[in-house]
């Protein structure tokens, strides 16, 4: 099985994303009916820039490594939160993994 | 380097409805804690309960109502629900805007909304246009007003014009929708005083829609008749023949310039638009605009765009536009359900996205600081002005005039002795009065063509 952290990943289109007054706000859109209950999920400053830099195109490594200019962090402890950041969205289904196999 | 702190996603929960949530859950619990000593607290509840929900097609009353609704989830007057109650705390009325985006998408029914036929056609007392119909800001200031050192808007606006460079002598002047002319009146008087050099070698055009306020701007300005001239039509289609000129203003007209509904699949999932968008987006396509954080339905300014791309043709070399309007840098246009029309806020992040594509220079603000307003000054709040002008004067027979009301002009046009027998009106700075007053509200694009 693929290494999480060579998977590339991108926003799922069923959702819609906006800063809000400093507040990050990811509503997801799919499949919902007049009268559902929907979540909407906050994320804070890392969340934010992981999410920013889900283009379809960068791995979750190379997003890591982004990161690390950017935060004074333990390299692994990022790349953990990173995958346990984007295990939690892919199971929300606001993001999606990229297929990049070229097959 | 930043400090690290572990990914945190906060959940909260709304009901998916095309209308604001909190008017759901204030349904469900008719005992709120709401005190109703306002009568327009009275009147938009007794609407609420009426109807069970907001009318059928999500409107609204009126557009003030939004921001009330909004400032009772501030005061936690509208219960929340959801399964971390306190840790959503604030985010609802945060999340506003998008709902309100969310619900203005699905007002428009067909394709687009488009309010050609309600100007050409419908519009017929300026005065009454913008006194009962449309609330704009330059209206709210259109005397002498402290917070803008007592100047009035068009004014200050003239003399902000000169100051930035781009008011020069010869300058040919365009005002796209210049409204009953108050605007481009004082615009003339302010540069005849003070810039008599510029005024000598100056021409005002004034380019309207609706021949009724284009009437009203020939009446307006008839003291600058020398300088100026008026043209019917529509800006979008109008041939311009080659002329071109040195300063455009755009002063709050963009709102009524056509919005389109688009698909996120159309971008994202290769759905065919329909024929009759088919040049919609493909020009979105063009200038390379990205509806990735968009609901899968929302609304474009494209007539707002494409009057952008039009100033490429009529803007001389080293011209200027001056654009202001209502909305914000990255919220999708919301409708601002009014009287007899509706508007839609515009998109200022697009916008301006469109203008640098179409080769401007751009420079963005808000009017606050554009105008450079006084944040100090108080004026009327909005619930005494709802109270003065729909309750007290009409029991006496009289009108207030809307307008950005301080103490002074307030005694002015209502006279001390009756103002002394009206307890507990209330002043805030211009900034906290009223959503409607606030400069803030409405921002500007500045653009210079090279």
């Amino acid at each position: 099985m693929k290494p999480l952290f060579s998977c590339v990943y991108k926003k799922s289109f069923r959702c819609a994303f906006r800063e809000l007054e400093g507040t990050f706000f990811i509503v997801p859109t799919g499949d919902m009916k007049p009268g559902d209950q929907a979540v909407f999920y906050t994320l804070n400053e890392v969340g934010r820039d992981i999410w920013k830099r889900l283009d379809g195109h960068k791995s979750l490594g190379e997003i890591a490594s982004e990161l690390l200019e950017l935060y004074d962090v333990d390299p692994e402890q990022l790349l953990m939160d990173v995958e346990d950041f984007i295990s939690d969205m892919e199971a929300k289904a606001v993001v999606e993994r990229v297929d990049i196999s070229g097959g | 380097m930043r400090d690290f702190s572990a990914v945190r996603i906060n959940h909260g929960v709304f009901c998916y409805e095309g209308t604001p949530p909190l008017i759901l859950n204030l349904n469900g619990k008719r005992s709120c804690k709401l005190q109703l000593a306002d009568p327009d607290d009275l009147r938009l509840l007794s609407f609420i309960f009426q109807k069970g929900s907001i009318d059928e097609e999500g409107h609204l009353p009126n557009p003030t109502d939004n921001e009330r609704i909004h400032m009772w989830a501030d005061q936690n007057i509208l219960s929340r629900d959801g399964p971390d109650k306190e840790e959503n705390k604030g985010s609802q009325p945060l999340l506003f805007p998008l709902f309100r985006e969310y619900w203005s998408s699905r007002w428009v029914t067909g394709h687009e909304h488009d309010l050609s036929h309600y100007h050409r056609k419908i519009i017929s007392d300026p005065k009454e246009q913008f006194e009962d119909q449309e609330i704009t800001l330059s209206h709210m200031y259109r005397f002498s007003h402290p917070a803008l050192g007592d100047l009035s808007y068009g004014q200050r606006f003239a003399c902000v014009c000169h100051h930035k460079g781009i008011l020069k002598p010869g300058a040919r002047i365009l005002e796209v929708g210049g409204g009953t002319g108050c605007f481009g009146a004082d615009f003339l008087s302010y540069v005849k005083e003070n810039y008599p050099d510029i005024y000598g070698t100056l021409h005002y055009t004034f380019f309207d829609l609706s021949p009724v306020l284009l009437q009203a701007q020939r009446e307006r300005t008839q003291a600058h008749e020398d300088v100026t001239s008026f043209t019917e039509g529509d800006i979008e289609a109008f041939d311009f023949d080659g002329s071109q000129f040195d300063l455009v203003i755009l002063n709050e007209m963009i709102a009524d310039l056509r919005v389109e509904k688009l698909k996120k699949s159309y971008f994202f999932f290769h759905e065919r638009p329909p024929e009759e968008q088919r040049g919609t987006f493909e020009f979105c396509k063009a200038c390379g605009l990205n509806f990735e954080d968009a609901f899968e339905e929302f609304l474009i300014n494209i007539g707002a765009f494409r009057l952008l791309y039009k100033l490429t043709e009529i803007m001389a070399s080293g011209g200027a536009a001056v654009v202001v309007e209502y909305g914000d840098m990255n919220i999708y246009p919301t409708a601002a359900v009014l009287k007899s029309h509706t508007e839609f806020s515009i998109h200022f992040g697009h916008l301006k996205h469109v203008a640098q594509w179409s080769g401007f220079g751009t420079e963005f603000s808000d009017m606050l600081h554009f105008l450079g307003f006084r944040k100090d000054v108080e004026i009327l709040d909005a619930f005494s002005f709802t109270a003065l002008r729909e309750h007290f004067m009409p029991f006496f027979g009289r009108d207030l005039s809307r307008f950005a009301h301080t103490r002074e002009s307030l005694i002015q046009e209502v006279g001390e002795d009756m103002l002394s027998n009206i307890q507990g009106l209330r002043f805030a700075p211009i900034t906290k009065a009223s959503p409607t007053n606030d400069p803030r509200t409405y921002k500007v694009l500045v653009l210079s063509k090279p």
